[in-house]
């Protein structure tokens, strides 16, 4: 039946299983990180991203449970859903979606472009639906039990997932094939950017912004009115079918989740015109119209580039291959992009309040949302190193074991790079804003320090625990979430927890300043000279993954 | 076979193909030379359905390349210069892969892949991942590739490359017998003793061009040349090579 089916839709189904195995064969396996017959002692990427959905679905359950209002739960659930599925798919599967390397292998092979969509599709959906699955398993049982013993419930809040995750999968990828398609391969680069950009700001700006325009005082009483608006949200159209299940749906609930239905099977058709083989080898024009390189080398980068740190030697050579992935690396330059518009979000939360609390003022129990400044400086550095050690180009890092390069020194290069270049800026920008609600110079000027400080002790604790060369390793399927989500989780705890407590003690008095500066100063050289001896040490045993 | 008419292609404002007529008949095996960036690897990425012309017509086993792309990808082998794999699949199972792709019969496929994979000496490796081969291994698979759907017209970008002597051996006996079957071959190559030995006409372009079209002996006679190597020098106009090497000793010396 599924042969006729797919005969029907004009698309080969040997081969479509052919392709959906190999694929999922090949996610599997770059995902743990196995090379040949050896086993890296990485855990697999995508187990960790599926552990910390299935995590974070213990507080949607929880959710559940307390409040009865279905639609407004769900409503809560799906939303977060579908901010997880859309993050996902940007920082981890937009290569999914515009795989060049397809087009390279199967290209001259007898796939129509029907038959390679379809693949491609089941091949995103597979993992969105899996993530999907991890996340909806315990709101399903809480959803069972909220209000009484109904299986058909914990139904209904599995089926509403899986179609919302299945509505964001296909609106995602019908944007990017729409780029592919519109846009002139000349542009593409520059215009895949801005869309990555733009779609962060939603989805992160999403997640964080929307709550606040719907404070909730009690959540246990909390319930949404059902009114006409509420319809025109996609989650409604799905949340709808708990209500079914509930018994409380009303005609309304009927025609939205068909409508939803109905939305989804129209994506479809869109999506099987608009993606193709033909999609990849727009992507693959990008290599013919990447601009050429200015011929010579350039010397005149200024103070900026020829200061000491990366003048020459290990330094410079980092430096080179950094600015250089930016400008040409394509899957480089979006991650770094994602990340900034995170970081601008927290920095926007943080100020949004209209006032600043001062540190100084050691009365201050509660940082509420300037705290997320804090958390900014401390994640950016390490998001950012985690964008770097992962390439497409990391087979090109055999230059580092052929040359006698000090591999410690790429590391500590690396790490220059990202602080000089990345997190200065940024500091220059929070200085900016202290400047403005402090009107204090020195306040600023040490809290500027203490903060630098701070971040440069954690990067340096995270490289001391995985050194990594840039653009070293190969990307595998899971590994950039799981690291960014982890990340996500205790950095901001351990910063709200440990940040206030400093600055209650370090700035009381002058001496308790002096000293804490002192302190930090001391034990970021001594950190420095340890991390360096274990740098040094653990470099030694790294090699090459090509 | 292979036909070609006024097949051009433009980058922007860089034309790689101009021009182009060309047809190879059944049997036969071309060999298609010329210098960096003449056009070669252009020229077959358009044969073979990778690239659309910006305009002429391409046919190939008797179907046209733009309008019927999928006919010719049944009909052809390809082993492309920068032969990109999956890498993660173990060599059996990328092999198993392209043969459901060409619809081949399951009990067949494996005993042609065992067949193809013993033949280049890689039968103990079958189950091994491809990351952990080496460059003359990986391209041992994608020759193998090639020929697993019993292709009407074989293309081969430097087919050549990194596989050691005795399988090199193996693939020039190969294609003989092949183009004796009345198979056509089309082979890309810069190393011309190679084509000079196997290829029974030889076609060099460059800048886009096609500058020469015969057998080995009669193009080395047009040249005025006493070797093909000689011949292809003076037909793209390449530097005096002694010239040459002293200059980059000069520039190795500044360093």
């Amino acid at each position: 039946m599924l042969e006729r089916l797919f005969h029907w839709l004009n698309v080969d189904y040997r081969q479509w299983k052919a392709l959906t195995a190999a694929a999922l064969k090949l996610d599997i396996r770059s995902s743990a990180g196995v090379v040949g017959k050896t086993t890296s002692s990485n855990a697999s990427g995508l187990v960790t991203t599926l552990f910390f959905y299935a995590f974070s679905g213990i507080f949607i359950g929880l959710g559940a449970w307390i409040n009865k209002d279905v639609l407004f739960s769900g409503l809560l659930f799906l939303g977060f859903l579908s901010v997880m599925i859309a993050a996902t798919i940007l920082i981890e599967f937009h290569s999914i979606v515009i795989s060049p390397q397809d087009f390279a292998v199967l290209a001259y092979r007898p796939v129509s472009d029907a038959t390679f969509f379809l693949a491609r599709l089941t091949n995103v959906l597979l993992y969105t639906l899996a993530m999907t699955t991890a996340l909806a398993l315990v709101p399903s049982l809480a959803y069972s039990l909220t209000l009484g013993w109904n299986p058909l419930m914990g139904l209904a809040s599995l089926t509403a997932a899986y179609l919302t995750a299945m509505l964001v999968t296909l609106v995602m990828v019908l944007l990017y094939a729409a780029i592919l398609r519109f846009v002139r391969p000349s542009k593409l680069r520059r215009v895949l950017s801005y869309f990555q950009m733009l779609m962060s700001f939603l989805v992160y700006g999403g997640y964080i912004l929307v709550p606040r325009f719907f404070p909730v005082q009690d959540f246990a009483q909390a319930s949404i009115p059902r009114q006409g608006w509420i319809y025109l949200l996609p989650w409604t159209w799905y949340a709808g079918l708990l209500e079914i299940a509930s018994g409380t749906g009303g005609w309304m609930s009927y025609l939205a989740l068909l409508a939803g239905l109905a939305i989804i099977a129209g994506l479809l058709t869109l999506a099987s015109r608009r993606m193709s083989l033909d999609f990849s080898r727009h992507l693959n024009q990008l290599e013919d119209s990447a601009p050429k390189a200015a011929a010579g080398p350039r010397t005149d980068r200024g103070w900026l580039w020829n200061n000491r740190l990366f003048a020459w030697g290990e330094g410079r050579a980092v430096a080179l291959l950094i600015s250089s992935q930016f400008r040409h690396d394509q899957r480089f330059r979006l991650s770094v992009l994602s990340i900034i518009p995170l970081t601008l979000l927290y920095l926007f939360m943080g100020i949004s309040e209209g006032t600043f609390n001062d540190p100084f003022d050691t009365r201050q129990v509660d940082y509420g949302s300037d705290g997320l400044l804090y958390i900014a400086v401390m994640l950016f550095p390490l998001m950012l190193a985690s964008s770097l050690a992962n390439s497409d180009s990391y087979q090109a890092s055999w230059i580092y074991y052929a040359s006698p390069a000090d591999k410690a020194g790429l590391v500590k290069g690396m790490k220059n790079f990202v602080m000089f270049y990345f997190l200065g800026p940024y500091l220059l920008l929070l200085a900016a804003i202290f400047a403005y609600f402090l009107r204090d110079p020195l306040h600023v000027a040490v809290h500027i320090a203490v903060l630098a400080m701070c971040s440069h002790l954690s990067f340096l604790l995270a490289l001391m625990a995985d050194p990594v060369l840039p653009f070293s390793r190969p990307v595998r399927k899971g590994s950039r979430t799981s690291r960014m989500l982890v990340p996500f989780l205790v950095l901001p705890i351990a910063t709200m927890l440990l940040l206030p407590t400093l600055f209650r003690i370090a700035y009381g008095s002058l001496f308790s300043m002096t000293a804490a500066l002192a302190g930090l100063l001391l034990g970021n050289g001594l950190l420095s000279l340890w991390a360096d001896r274990r740098i040094r040490a653990k470099s030694r045993k790294l090699i090459f993954s090509g | 076979m292979i036909e070609t008419q006024q097949l051009t292609r433009r980058f922007g404002d860089k034309v790689a193909l101009r021009d182009l007529d060309l047809k190879v008949e059944p049997g036969e095996i071309l060999g298609f030379l010329g210098p960096n960036g003449a056009g070669k690897t252009t020229t077959v990425k358009i044969l073979t359905g990778l690239l659309e012309p910006s305009s002429g017509t391409a046919r190939v086993a008797g179907f046209d390349v733009v309008e019927q792309p999928l006919e010719v990808k049944k009909r052809i082998g390809y082993v492309p210069e920068s032969g990109a794999l999956y890498e993660n699949l173990t060599g059996g199972e990328y092999l198993e892969l392209v043969g459901q792709l060409h619809h081949l019969d399951p009990s067949g496929l494996q005993r042609r892949i065992d067949e193809l994979l013993g033949l280049f000496g890689l039968r103990g490796e079958r189950d091994q991942r491809m990351t952990g081969y080496s460059k003359g291994m990986k391209q041992k698979v994608l020759i193998a590739s090639a020929l697993l759907n019993k292709p009407e017209v074989l293309f081969l970008d430097e087919p050549l490359n990194g596989i050691d002597a005795n399988a090199a051996m193996i693939v020039k006996e190969l294609l003989k017998k092949l183009a004796g079957q009345g198979k056509t071959i089309f082979f890309s190559s810069h190393v011309l003793e190679v084509v000079e030995r196997m290829c029974t006409r030889i076609v060099i372009i460059n800048e886009g061009r096609r500058l020469v079209d015969g057998t080995p002996a009669e193009i080395t006679r047009s040249a005025g040349a006493e070797s093909l190597e000689e011949a292809f020098g003076r037909l793209t106009g390449s530097r005096d090579i002694g010239e040459t090497a002293s200059d980059f000793l000069k520039a190795l010396e500044q360093v």
